[in-house]
């Protein structure tokens, strides 16, 4: 059986002159995947996507948390982690305004949602969190106690996956 | 932030004809400046210039950097060299050999490159 953990990193072998065949290799390759040859990691996609993963697998690495955050920001920046979500206030709104036309919902609550505002004591919560690919709209969101929400949100991480 | 689509790679002059495909950075080593590959930490002491085809910034090697578990001491510092190496490569030309200069001024965020030889098969062992 072959040991895969004795494979040679792969290096390229080339003729006189090569600079342009090296560049044309290079090219066709892309140079992200070049270097990502002999990274740690084989996988295609950076290491670390979130602020968590990247404090827990650089552990040591930096001389503090405030380098840590600074590293975190220029990695991002290289690798095109986009974090957070721009979310629509309008539909937001539209989906409050509609609560306030359902019969089920409670009175007390009536006198915020017609202005379109959460109720207090509540949050809106997507039943398929934006993080995961869920849609911004009226039809994917819900009305949650903000304890509830917390504790749902405590355990359900999608974006940390 | 700084942007090139030159790199440098290993260079042995004892084995011209055979090239590793690692790139180097500048790294400041026991008070001197050297090349060292870019996940490897191995160091080199001629670098080639290649063209890579896409952009490079600093950010995209200091990324690499950190994947491939690199202490760094100081992250600004760390970016202002690679900044200043990339800077640099601009004066050299696709083929270019070439070596850092390792002299006690540029201990801080400047990196001197210094033309060892213009192709490949002009360095001499």
């Amino acid at each position: 059986m072959r040991d895969n953990t004795h494979v040679p990193m792969r290096s390229v072998l080339y003729d006189d002159l090569s600079a342009v065949y090296l560049a044309a290799s290079l090219a066709r390759s892309g140079v992200r995947s070049l270097i990502r040859n002999g990274a740690p990691t084989t996988s295609a996609g950076p290491k670390f996507k979130t602020w968590n993963d990247f404090q827990a697998g650089t552990k040591g690495q930096f001389s503090s948390r405030a380098e840590a955050a600074k590293a975190w920001t220029s990695y991002k920046e290289a690798n095109d982690i986009i974090i957070g979500t721009v979310r629509s206030q309008a539909a937001r709104r539209q989906y409050l305004k509609s609560l306030a036309d359902d019969p089920s919902t409670p009175s007390w609550m009536k006198q915020w949602l017609r202005e379109g505002r959460v109720p207090p004591g509540h949050e809106v919560d997507h039943i398929r969190p934006l993080s995961i690919g869920g849609p911004d709209v009226p039809a994917n969101m819900r009305l949650q106690g903000a304890d509830l929400h917390d504790i749902h949100h405590r355990y359900y991480r999608p974006w940390e996956r | 932030m700084s942007v090139t689509k030159k790199m440098l790679v290993a260079f042995d002059p004892g084995r011209p004809d055979t090239r590793s495909s690692e790139f180097l950075i500048p790294w400041n080593w026991e008070g001197r400046r050297v090349l060292r590959g870019l996940k490897s930490a191995r160091e080199s002491g001629f670098g080639m210039v290649v063209f890579v085809g896409r952009s490079v910034t600093e950010n995209d090697l200091f990324a690499k950097l950190v994947d491939s578990g690199t202490i760094i001491a100081n992250v600004d510092d760390t970016l202002a060299l690679l900044r200043s190496f990339l800077d640099g490569l601009q004066c050299w030309k696709i083929g270019n050999v070439v070596q850092i200069r390792s002299t006690s001024q540029n201990v801080g965020s400047d990196v001197e490159l210094e033309l060892v030889a213009n192709t490949p098969s002009a360095v001499k062992n």
